[in-house]
């Protein structure tokens, strides 16, 4: 039995009901899941090996998901964390605003000509979300972890966004479904995934990428994976609402804990 | 018996006018000819130190145009490091009037000739703006595409600029003789190779300072005929020399002639005006000293007390730096590059 400590921002709601509706499924995993919204997560301090809550929201969160107001982490045998602001959405949000030779949407394109983007070099776009992956909610929580212990780490990405995006006026996510129609999604997907890895490779965490079957387009979730999607919530299960793009559902917590399980019991990723 | 001294202001005598009033700072030092306040549309250039005075003006939310920003919520290092927000665009440090005057002139029509880009490694560096992309580009044409946009964001820039400052620092520099362009660093400090046969130093005159500003005045105004130009000289002095002289002497010098050109210029031309950060940091009846311990860095405190007497002139709120602006502060300079050089 592997002793698995879960952390995670709302994206762990996915695998949390996968694994409540069928505990039974991955009979390898003892799982404790911890989740907390946004940078709540952070609110906390490691003190001889024992993670405390630092504010009420995190420890409130903690007994409702792990039973337990301080984590002692010295008693689990690896950890994942699930989203934590990792997620192509991070290339989407510069891809939003600024453009760089090498998209294949730039090909031939004239840079004397007035553009509603900017023009930033590659190197700048690496460095911006290489910051961005270091100082995120799962690159902070993964860096605590790894003075504390040399146990494994894995980071699981936020889903992409539901395909439902092509045919919704999203405002946040337009860029994403711009880089899909001028044909960027495939590069862009690939250059995020390589900076992940590359970021996380350097303190020895594995990235695991979003389980291939899920992803349509390359920078898109299958609808059926994120319809009827449930939030993380202190008491119940609530149903996001339909506008919701951005959370995947049961089958896709099945999926995730799939390769998590694989990964742990096989090596496999 | 009357003479003309006994109508002169206080400001007109040394023992009077150089007293510092209640704020510490030298009353009437700085009269500007020019009005700027919080909807005034600035643009600045210069030399290391003209990053200070684009900070301060930024902090305390003036109109500091820029059309090359970093991207929303981009990490302060990152933008440092690849030169956003330092100046209202991305063309690194302007330390000669002539290399100011060069990419003026440019942007009227951008065209990216294939010239002028330096190797190092493989990777490929703009030699009019070598630092603002600290690994190089990919290739000579991304170069050149990236140059091209400079460009034109250079001229949208211009297009919207109502006073531009411009802060002169060095009156020495490398030319590059097949294209004549004036270089903003010696080839083969940060990427490609010094070829005596190619690179000519060069030490710009008082006559061709004088000239230089007159071109550039003119060139501002056919972007924009309103445009006014507020000149500064750095008081940081020179890294480095090329010349036989010492570098104090050398220092001396090019200050001196800076200071003289830009002082003659403005008498002759009423959009243009002068401020005199030079002065604030280097007379020591302006206070201080101003200077950093290793003798030529701007302190903080400096930059702060010249940055008082502009707001107070234009009467405008400073707004104090926070530890985090503060801990950025490093001027992004290729010049002090050359220190690495001292034997």
């Amino acid at each position: 039995m592997i002793r698995l400590c879960m952390f995670g921002t709302s994206h762990i709601a996915a695998p949390w009901n996968a694994y409540r509706a069928e505990p039974d499924a991955w009979p390898e995993l003892d799982i404790t899941f911890v989740g907390a919204t946004g940078h709540r997560l952070l609110d906390h301090r490691i003190a001889k090996g024992v993670m405390i809550p630092t504010t009420a929201d995190l420890e409130h969160n903690m007994q409702h998901m792990a039973g337990t107001g301080a984590l002692d982490l010295g008693r689990f045998d690896a950890f994942a964390v699930i989203g934590g602001d990792v997620g192509q959405h991070m290339i989407g949000y510069v891809y939003g605003q600024v453009r760089w030779i090498g998209l294949p949407s730039m090909a031939g394109h004239d840079f004397a000509e007035p553009a509603r983007w900017a023009l930033m070099s590659e190197a700048a776009v690496d460095a911006v979300l290489t910051h961005r992956i270091q100082h995120s909610v799962a690159g902070r929580i993964c860096d605590t972890l790894r003075k504390f212990s040399d146990k494994p780490i894995f980071v699981a990405e936020a889903p992409r966004p539901s395909e439902a995006l092509m045919s919704s006026n999203e405002h946040k996510l337009l860029a994403i479904k711009r880089a899909v129609r001028r044909g960027d999604a495939a590069y862009m997907a690939d250059k995020y995934e390589t900076l992940v890895k590359a970021c996380f490779e350097q303190q020895n965490i594995d990235f695991l990428g979003q389980p291939a079957f899920t992803i349509k387009n390359h920078m898109l979730t299958r609808a059926g994976y994120m319809e009827d999607a449930v939030r993380l919530s202190m008491e119940n299960d609530i149903s996001q609402p339909d506008a919701d793009l951005m959370h995947g559902n049961r089958p896709y917590g099945v999926a995730l804990m799939d390769k998590i399980n694989a990964t742990l019991t096989t090596g496999a990723s | 018996m009357s003479h003309p001294y006994q109508k002169m202001p206080a400001k007109a005598f040394w023992r009077n006018g150089t007293l510092p009033d209640p704020d510490g700072l030298i009353t009437d030092l700085y009269a500007p000819k020019f009005t700027i306040d919080e909807t005034t549309r600035i643009a600045t250039a210069g030399s290391c130190f003209a990053q200070h005075i684009g900070k301060a003006l930024r902090r305390a939310n003036c109109a500091v145009v820029d059309t090359e920003p970093p991207l929303r919520r981009m990490p302060d290092p990152v933008a440092q490091r690849f030169a956003y927000g330092i100046y209202s665009a991305r063309y690194g440090n302007i330390y000669t009037p002539r290399q100011l005057a060069e990419m003026l002139q440019e942007a009227q029509a951008p065209k990216a000739k294939p010239e002028l880009v330096w190797e190092r490694d493989g990777r490929y560096f703009d030699a009019l703006r070598p630092g603002v992309e600290p690994a190089g580009l990919a290739s000579v044409q991304e170069v050149l595409d990236h140059r091209k946009y400079h460009l034109m964001r250079v001229a949208q820039l211009l297009e919207k600029t109502d006073i531009f400052i411009f802060t002169l620092g060095l009156t020495e520099a490398w030319i590059d003789q097949p294209t004549g362009r004036t270089l903003p660093v010696c080839p083969g400090v940060i990427a490609g190779a010094f070829e005596p046969d190619q690179h000519r130093f060069h030490e710009f005159s008082f006559a061709e300072i004088t000239k230089d500003l007159g071109w550039i005045g003119s060139l501002l105004r056919q972007f924009q005929p309103e445009m006014k130009l507020l000149l500064t000289v750095s008081p940081v002095p020179l890294t480095a020399t090329a010349t036989p002289e010492h570098v104090l002497t050398a220092t001396t010098q090019a200050k001196a002639t800076l200071r003289a050109a830009v002082g003659g210029f403005v008498q002759d031309n009423p959009h243009a005006d002068y401020f005199p950060a030079y002065e604030i940091v280097t007379a020591p009846v302006a206070g201080g000293p101003w200077f950093a311990e290793n003798g030529r860095d701007v302190a903080l405190a400096g930059v702060d007390h010249v940055m008082r007497h502009f707001f107070r002139a234009h009467h405008l709120t400073m707004t104090d730096m926070s530890e985090d602006d503060a801990s950025d502060e490093d001027p992004h300079c290729e010049d002090v590059l050359l220190q690495a050089f001292a034997p």
